[in-house]
């Protein structure tokens, strides 16, 4: 009797499926292979950026932050098994279901645990990459925070790498829910309070602001 | 493309039955053994090819689960011939070490000669072998005045500091994962770039 899995998300590089793995609830991430692509290239982009996920993910977790556990790499298959963590929203339908006025309280909350989290990564110099709160999973009563989706993560102590990891939360935050402005101030008052060169990453987000998540390259 | 399935169900005490929908069944159970004055006899019946299973040293493990994901990354192995080591069970105590160095890994998982206790681990293409296996594991056993566990429960016989040392697991990591969990993630960084 194989075990079902079954396709809950699939993206431009890989498909994601829910199932068990030897009674673990657990998620498989599979890079499938693009055919335009000639084939030992894509086979080296695809190992390579599923260890870079998997080891982002063991990183996270050394940090003290929540992530999913990694259970299995299959470089050759390019399958990641990871833990489901079901233990919080995501906190995009989190968000979603709070009411600007009367859960004010809640929403600043989140902010600030938002704002701790990222501050623990980037002080362990891991960028996440993709920081949206649709790759963030909110547990209300315990009040932490884990985050998924680490295909974009890479390890970097540069503030401007960090600033644009902040900088792509903001816009996700802004184009998403309203009121943000004020909320991540919230967020960024607590980064700063968390993170070791806080004040350095949030002068780079200025920065970022100004001219946009690519570096221009001129002269 | 349909991905790796993989499967498991219990099948009485302490057998786990682990199938991979590849080009082979395979399945797998698991006995935790304690009490034992002393290895050595079970090691020299098992290398000898007497009774076919890996012994595994019981203070490193800390789940079935972690050893099931042993066993089904050995058996990957074998199946793209892609065996490390000389053999599935010893490619099993090797999968469950983090290091990639073969000798250091066979004298930490592997049982020792004074060891007390040992988790057997059995690999087959069929589950019929299995209980014929169990009850010889059970009557060695009970002749070095050692008991087979019936709930394969490891946290009596598990090393806590050894194993938080060898899979470099820190009390911030406990903070937010398991042990179970922290230890997976440990053996799956092994072969990554």
């Amino acid at each position: 009797m194989a075990s079902t899995w079954e396709l809950i998300k699939q993206g431009a590089e890989a498909k994601v499926y829910r199932g068990k793995f030897y009674g673990a609830p657990t998620i498989l991430k599979e890079r499938f292979q693009k055919k335009y692509r000639v084939p030992s290239l894509d086979k080296k982009l695809s190992s390579r950026r599923t260890s870079q996920e998997a080891r982002s993910m063991s990183r996270c977790l050394k940090l003290g932050v929540r992530a999913p556990a990694v259970y299995h790499v299959d470089l050759e298959k390019r399958h990641i098994y990871m833990e489901d963590v079901t233990s919080g929203l995501i906190l995009k339908e989190y968000l979603n279901c709070l009411d600007p006025v009367s859960h004010s309280d809640s929403l600043e909350n989140v902010m600030k645990t938002v704002g701790g989290v990222i501050a623990m990564i980037h002080d362990g110099d891991l960028i996440h990459g993709d920081l949206t709160t649709s790759n963030m999973i909110y547990n209300e009563a315990e009040s932490n925070l884990a985050l998924i989706d680490f295909g974009l993560s890479f390890v970097s102590s540069l503030a401007e790498d960090k600033g644009v990891d902040l900088y792509v939360l903001e816009r996700a935050l802004l184009s998403t829910h309203p009121d943000t402005e004020r909320l991540f101030k919230i967020l960024l008052d607590s980064y700063r309070a968390a993170s070791k060169n806080g004040d350095s990453v949030i002068a780079k987000l200025d920065e970022v602001r100004m001219r946009g998540r690519k570096r221009l390259m001129v002269g | 493309m349909s991905p790796f399935y993989l499967s498991h169900t219990y099948k009485g005490l302490g057998l786990l039955k682990m199938k991979l929908e590849t080009k082979s069944d395979h399945f797998c159970t698991l006995f935790l053994c304690t009490g034992l004055t002393s290895a050595a006899e079970l090691r020299r019946t098992v290398l000898s090819g007497k009774l076919p299973c890996c012994l595994l040293d019981a203070g490193m493990i800390c789940s079935s689960f972690q050893v099931m994901v042993a066993v089904n990354k050995a058996v990957i192995s074998l199946e793209r011939k892609k065996l490390v080591t000389k053999s599935l069970q010893t490619e099993i105590i090797y999968s469950l070490s983090p290091s990639t160095n073969i000798s250091e890994s066979l004298r930490l998982f592997g049982a020792k000669d004074d060891s007390n206790s040992v988790v057997a681990v059995f690999t087959s293409d069929s589950s019929d072998s299995f209980l014929e296996q169990e009850e010889s594991l059970k009557s060695l056993v009970k002749g070095l005045g050692g008991e087979v566990l019936q709930d394969n429960d490891f946290s009596k016989t598990l090393d806590l500091k050894s194993l938080k040392k060898v899979y470099q697991i820190t009390d911030k990591e406990l903070q937010v994962t398991t042990l179970e969990k922290a230890v997976t993630t440990a053996m799956s960084m092994k072969h990554l770039v």
